[in-house]
């Protein structure tokens, strides 16, 4: 009688893990099939050499990785740039939007959350491609700039690089504005509060707890925006000209037009690395508190 | 190389079926319905949900390949279809034939579309498709690859229509594997309410100090260079490789110069319709429709020639019911169907007596020099010389690092 129950409990430790194993099986397989085949797929295809027509073969030919860098280097820095700057605009654009949704729109609060997702109901070309009619040479915006004279008659805001951020910043707002929103909502307000208390002043609150406690939020925000903001194709097809494409646009051009695999693949790799490295370290510094 | 509708219905539906990477030129004329027409957002994307992307063929399942059945990968859009989605000339072959035909839309561009089926290929898998209409150089391509199968003409006596023009391709001369499915003429496009005037030379787009920054070229290779050769006096039929390279110098001058504005695929529609685009190349079927909204909006055949290009008929290797695929040709070949499909699409129709037809249909269209070119106009178009895998590989790479990529 008293040995049962401690058999039992044997037989049930050593079933948990086995059930763990069980249940991480879908989502193992999920990500095998869907990223680790096609990520292993694609470094292999960066490391072939030959041609379209003779053929492509693995030759671990790791040359691929400097000439496609040096060759389009350019395109490198100005992915990076034209992202690092709409997630900086989506930042102070999403804050503070987040954190009025949070703490004064009252019982409006899921209304507002609800139209910041609504674009989303539309497709992001179909988002994109109304940029076209906003920046319109005959829209509004360009006709109050012409008339205050920030604009010259023949200027125009379309097809440049102003145009592709803006549309970079619009398309990916709401993956900032969420999480923030979520970790502001979630923030004890008594602990403002306190701070009030305490004689803080409403800014030097914000500073010290309110910011710090949403940082969990803007990290989430800030990296849900760059990483596809970076390899993002379509803003800088749509709304930008030749000198302002991005690296995806070349990726999309060597795959499909000139049919250069390896090329197309390791570029498609190093703008991983590329975004992986300094998002790590980022991630890192940010959850060990050096960036509060 | 199609135009599209610029229904807005079927704009959106496009758009929210495709929102992805490498849009092609007929998807991107409908968003001139959206962009350069205010459509509202909210309705055309309910009125969007309601439309059939795969063209609403009157056919069955996508894998169906019995004997009664077959599938055809085409343009979207680029049949007939009524306000329902459903295309009323796959009903008339079916109820003629027996045979069902799934109508898949799924070509939108010819590069994504070699890209998704090479593998099938490749591998000797083949494609769920009994025929397909890619661009003609693709098929030349597929040709090239073995991957397209030769014609049974005794199963297509109405081939005897195919309009002289159409005879003896560069990328298949004797026509043993295609016959033409629509032909589309690259040329100028203008919108005179912002130029104030016609432009009919490729030179006065590109050096005209009144449009800079306000014209747009192609982002297709043959169209911009075949546009460009024949303004430098050359052949695109024929051309060497210092020709050619005298047109990406035209395009890198054009482009330091601040001429151009950007490259498109048919997306030049939203911007030419809108003024953003004074003038550019286009398709002339793409502005047939946009004239028909703006009469302001016109194309032109430069006056040192335009290029055409065509979408084919193939079947490829290894397809179920070659037989019912050959039977949908001759179908398409008689001047009636040719005629009711031309009224919607408004491509230049590759086939004899549906000129007569298209009296009957639409007698404006019938008299459309962009529909049913006449001798004089024909003279005007050149095609573009067909090149071997490795050299269109050697081209399209010096034209992509040209136009910035």
């Amino acid at each position: 009688m008293t040995t049962a129950p401690v058999a039992n409990g044997d037989t049930r430790r050593r079933r948990l893990p086995s059930i763990a194993y069980l249940l991480l099986l879908p989502g193992m397989a999920w990500l095998g099939f869907f990223f680790i085949i096609p990520l292993v797929t694609l470094v292999q295809m960066s490391l072939q050499s030959g041609s379209f027509v003779e053929g492509y073969t693995f030759t671990a030919e790791f040359s691929n990785f400097p000439e496609a860098i040096g060759d389009y280097s350019a395109w490198f820095i100005r992915s990076f740039m034209y992202s690092g700057i709409a997630t900086v605009l989506a930042l102070i654009i999403g804050y503070p939007l987040a954190y009025t949704i949070a703490f004064r729109a009252g019982r409006f609060k899921y209304l507002l959350v609800t139209l910041v997702v609504a674009p989303f109901f539309a497709s992001f070309l179909v988002r994109t491609i109304a940029w076209t009619s906003i920046l319109s040479d005959t829209g509004i915006v360009v006709s109050v700039l012409r008339s205050v004279g920030i604009l010259g008659a023949q200027d125009h805001l379309l097809a440049t690089p102003l145009a592709v951020i803006c549309g970079l910043t619009y398309n990916f707002l709401p993956f900032m504005i969420l999480p923030i929103f979520l970790s502001l909502d979630r923030l004890d307000i008594s602990m403002v509060d306190a701070a009030e208390d305490l004689y803080a002043s409403a800014f030097s609150a914000f500073r010290k707890v309110t910011f710090p406690l949403s940082l969990p939020g803007v990290v989430a925000g800030t990296l849900l925006t760059f990483i596809p903001a970076a390899g993002d194709f379509i803003n800088a097809q749509l709304l930008g000209n030749s000198s302002s494409l991005m690296v995806g646009n070349v990726i999309d051009s060597q795959f499909l037009r000139v049919l250069d695999y390896p090329t197309a693949a390791a570029l498609s790799v190093t703008l991983m690395i590329l975004i992986i490295v300094p998002v790590s370290i980022y991630v890192r510094k940010t959850s060990s508190g050096e960036l509060v | 190389m199609a135009q599209e509708d610029l229904d807005p219905r079927n704009a959106l539906a496009r758009l929210l079926a495709q929102s992805g990477p490498g849009m092609g030129r007929r998807q991107f004329l409908k968003n001139a319905a959206m962009a350069g027409f205010g459509v509202t957002a909210a309705g055309t994307l309910l009125a969007a949900c309601s439309t059939d992307t795969s063209g609403g063929g009157s056919g069955g399942g996508t894998e169906d390949t019995s004997s009664n059945s077959l599938v055809w990968a085409n343009w979207p859009l680029s049949v007939d279809t009524d306000s329902n989605g459903k295309i009323p000339s796959l009903a008339q072959f079916k109820k003629q034939t027996g045979i069902s035909v799934k109508y898949s839309a799924e070509i939108n561009s010819n590069d994504e579309w070699f890209a998704k089926i090479q593998p099938l290929m490749n591998s000797d898998q083949g494609i769920p498709a009994s025929l397909i209409s890619p661009t003609d150089w693709m098929g030349g391509r597929m040709i090239d690859l073995g991957w397209v199968q030769p014609l049974d003409f005794d199963r297509i006596p109405n081939s005897k229509n195919l309009l002289p023009a159409f005879e003896s391709p560069p990328f298949d001369a004797d026509r043993e594997y295609s016959l033409a499915w629509q032909g589309w003429i690259a040329g100028i496009a203008v919108n005179t309410e912002v130029t104030g005037r016609d432009i009919t030379s490729v030179e006065e787009l590109l050096t005209a100090p009144d449009l800079k920054g306000r014209v747009s070229l192609l982002s297709e290779m043959r169209e911009t260079t075949g546009l460009l050769m024949l303004s430098n006096g050359a052949d695109p039929s024929d051309f060497t490789d210092e020709e050619f390279n005298a047109a990406l110098d035209d395009i890198t001058e054009a482009l330091d110069s601040g001429q151009l504005r950007r490259f498109t695929g048919n997306d030049y529609a939203p911007d030419l319709a809108q003024g953003n685009i004074a003038a550019c190349f286009a398709w002339a079927g793409d502005v047939v429709q946009l004239n028909n909204d703006n009469p302001k909006i016109k194309f032109f055949i430069p006056d040192t020639g335009a290029v055409l290009l065509e979408d084919v008929l193939m079947i490829p290797t290894g397809a179920d019911n070659k037989v019912g695929a050959e039977e949908l040709i001759n179908f398409y070949y008689d001047p009636e169907i040719a005629a009711q499909v031309a009224s919607y699409v408004n491509a230049f129709c590759p086939v004899e007596g549906a000129q007569e037809a298209m009296k009957k249909l639409d007698p404006k269209l019938a008299d459309n020099q962009l529909i049913f070119p006449d001798k004089t106009s024909m003279e005007q178009m050149h095609g573009y010389m067909p090149l071997d895998t490795e050299q269109a590989v050697d081209y399209q790479s010096e034209f992509e690092k040209t136009i910035g990529l």
